[in-house]
């Protein structure tokens, strides 16, 4: 055994604390090692000094009562854990949902008014309605095309709507705009529209 | 009846069982209160420490991994807000460390004080009082608690080699002024 190594453990054997192959082996060394066996004299006077020492301790009500004091503050901080986590948590994240909703919806709106109008037949007069079907291309939207139409200008920034056949006001017209109708639709629907045309022409 | 492990009791509490808890609580609160009042010096401050140790435990307990002793998770939760509670008194006080240390009240002082007047100090601990703090936990935890040096230094992050020769400065002049004061 080294100086250090009973040095170290120097109290615990003084207090009896070692095995007993432990403190066999310390005794032959302190027997033999005068520095050693000065530092155990010194030590085991200290010892004797404060081993008797009477400290002050706290009295048993203060034991009993941790836990419960230990609760009681874990109960009040659960109480007040919710007014934390709103001001912490829920209403900044709130108010981030509410900021992004706004967002989309202004970003919606923005878009939609720049890029399209939507303008129907009966809002137009018949010569606006003349160079909108002139200048574009009016594509059917459902398989009963006529029901519904969408009339794109060509900077896309206008979408008419309407029931052409059921629009009285621009019946007069309306051989016009089955003729450029025609043009841009395929030929289940230019079908449809002939058969619808004939039902007029006949009903006329 | 048969005492259950602190892993157990771990386990319990986990399962939303709290008794396995206020076991722990029951199991460890006079050792940990003895290193806060070696610590922080008074019963008071103790006090406060050792409940703040346990609400840290009730919170933290789920994460416990398990991978040391649990009662070495515990000392070192309790060192960290035993020194925590020495800063902020020297914070609020706003007094260096060594007059902090220096005024420490003693048995003298608090004989008048109407609180503390049971509350006094040996002459032991009034020279584990004047250790540097960190020599102040090593010297409780091996003097008092008797903890091993590998546990000793794994709590406070520390070699062992340095552990060992830490408490041995410490116990050294803990002697020299207990003997002095003992005029010897």
């Amino acid at each position: 055994m080294k100086c250090d190594d009973i040095k170290y453990n120097l109290l615990d054997y003084i207090k009896g604390k070692v095995s007993n192959d432990e403190h066999k082996h310390m005794e032959e060394h302190i027997s033999k090692c005068e520095s050693c066996q000065r530092e155990a004299e010194e030590l085991l006077s200290f010892y004797e000094l404060v081993k008797n020492e009477v400290i002050w301790r706290p009295e048993d009500t203060f034991w009993a009562s941790l836990l419960p004091r230990i609760h009681h503050t874990l109960d009040n901080r659960k109480v007040q854990l919710f007014p934390q986590l709103i001001l912490k948590y829920i209403m900044p994240i709130s108010a981030a949902i509410v900021l992004v909703i706004f967002s989309i919806n202004y970003f919606r709106l923005m878009l939609s008014s720049t890029s399209k109008e939507e303008i129907t037949f009966s809002q137009l007069q018949p010569d606006e309605l003349q160079y909108y079907i002139d200048q574009q291309s009016i594509v059917g939207e459902d398989v009963g095309i006529l029901n519904t139409h969408y009339a794109k200008t060509p900077d896309d920034d206008v979408v008419i709507i309407e029931d052409i056949l059921q629009s009285d006001k621009y019946s007069s017209i309306n051989e016009i705009d089955y003729e450029t109708i025609i043009e841009s639709i395929d030929d289940q629907e230019i079908n449809n529209l002939v058969s619808i045309l004939e039902n007029n022409i006949d009903n006329s | 009846m048969e005492e259950k492990l602190d892993s157990e009791l771990i386990e319990t509490f986990i399962n939303g069982d709290v008794s396995g808890f206020n076991e722990l609580v029951r199991r460890y609160q006079e050792r940990i209160y003895w290193i806060a009042r070696r610590t922080v010096g008074t019963h008071e401050d103790a006090a406060d420490v050792v409940q703040d140790v346990f609400i840290r435990v009730y919170n933290g307990l789920k994460h416990f991994r398990g991978e040391s002793n649990f009662y070495t998770w515990l000392y070192r939760i309790a060192v960290n807000v035993a020194l925590n509670a020495i800063r902020r008194k020297r914070i609020k006080d706003f007094i260096p460390y060594d007059e902090f240390l220096e005024g420490m009240p003693s048995s003298e002082s608090r004989a008048d004080d109407p609180i503390q007047k049971q509350e006094f100090q040996t002459i032991l601990e009034k020279a584990v009082q004047k250790l540097p703090t960190k020599q102040r936990m090593v010297f409780t935890m091996r003097y008092y608690e008797e903890l091993p040096y590998e546990d000793i230094a794994k709590i406070l992050k520390k070699s062992v080699g340095g552990t060992k020769a830490n408490y041995f400065q410490a116990l050294k002049k803990v002697s020299q002024y207990v003997k002095k004061e003992f005029n010897i």
